[in-house]
């Protein structure tokens, strides 16, 4: 008795889903039909068609069998590029996969800051008045060394000079990363997050620039050279 | 006591060297050697629960930081502190510097 009643559930279901691939392939046919009849003399996608196809290819396996109009690789080209530019937007405000500085300067009262990553080209602020705080810099997985960066700012400076710390032995234009962070927790918290296997697995050394011409004292627009 | 704690002395051993010594008798932190920019070559030593140690070769006096994380109260850090004593720095051959060359 029970085993009748599978049998029956199985053939409603397959009758079920053969009639639902009838429908999807129907609903395909007729979408492509819709595009040739508009007033184009090449063949012109909207952004709903091709959201219709991202969707189709996730609902249906055998989409590609009833496309015709471009390449499945296309819309699988498009399905990607959707998910990245998705997972970007995700991933700004502190998450893994990105470094934010403003954070942990702010926190800090070092709003005036420049950071400078040593050794590339790369040069940014923490600080836009015009635009909202949170500028990203992607880790590059080619770079092999530590990352040294360079923290200039009028207050950085001034509170090291009145803390009594001295220059770095050997560069006696820059401030030790242990004094930094000793002055400066939020950056030891910041170090200590990134330097971790769950996200770059390097260290991130902070040293302060005693020199005062590169101390910005007005906070200057982002800028991103290099990258 | 505060979250990052120096220690300054004098060793005969090399970077390399002194990862070596350091895997050899201190086996329960796992030790490397790293390059930066500012501090070049330097040995770069994590435990399980998150302390950092970095060993720094200045060219007066070697340096021995301690990054202990926020959670760590006063007493484990001192506990932490007398195991470097008693174990880091003999390893690596240290021996004390003249009162205040280090800042």
């Amino acid at each position: 008795m029970i085993k009748a009643l599978f049998c029956i559930i199985a053939l409603l279901s397959v009758g079920f889903k053969q009639r639902c691939e009838l429908a999807l392939e129907n609903l395909a046919l007729s979408q492509q039909l819709a595009l040739f009849n508009r007033n184009h003399k090449r063949l012109w996608l909207r952004r709903m068609d091709r959201l219709f196809w991202v969707y189709v290819s996730r609902i249906w396996e055998r989409w590609r069998e009833s496309l015709i109009v471009v390449k499945p690789d296309t819309v699988v080209r498009r399905h990607r590029k959707g998910f990245a530019l998705c997972w970007r937007r995700l991933s700004r405000h502190n998450r893994a996969g990105r470094i934010c500085f403003s954070y942990p300067l702010a926190r800090d009262g070092l709003t005036d800051a420049t950071v400078r990553m040593r050794g590339t080209a790369t040069t940014f602020y923490s600080e836009n008045p015009g635009k909202p705080l949170g500028h990203h810099w992607d880790a590059d997985p080619a770079h092999p060394r530590n990352f040294d960066l360079e923290l200039g700012s009028a207050k950085l400076t001034q509170r090291m000079s009145e803390g009594g710390y001295e220059a770095h032995p050997k560069i006696p234009t820059i401030y030790k990363t242990r004094h930094v962070m000793e002055q400066h927790p939020s950056l030891k918290e910041f170090s200590d997050k990134w330097a971790g296997p769950d996200y770059l697995g390097r260290e991130v050394n902070f040293v302060g620039l005693t020199d005062p011409k590169y101390v910005s004292t007005t906070p200057s627009d982002f800028v991103l050279k290099g990258r | 006591m505060k979250d990052i704690v120096a220690k300054s002395f004098k060793s005969p051993l090399s970077v390399d060297e002194m990862v070596k010594a350091l895997q050899t008798n201190v086996p329960e932190v796992s030790w490397g050697g790293r390059e930066s920019e500012y501090d070049d070559l330097y040995v770069l030593g994590r435990t399980a629960d998150g302390v950092k140690i970095r060993i720094l070769n200045y060219e007066a006096y070697d340096e021995l930081e301690v990054y202990f994380p926020s959670r760590y109260f006063d007493e484990r850090k001192k506990a932490f502190m007398a195991r470097i004593d008693a174990e880091v720095l003999p390893a690596i051959g240290a021996t004390e510097v003249p009162h205040g060359i280090a800042t």
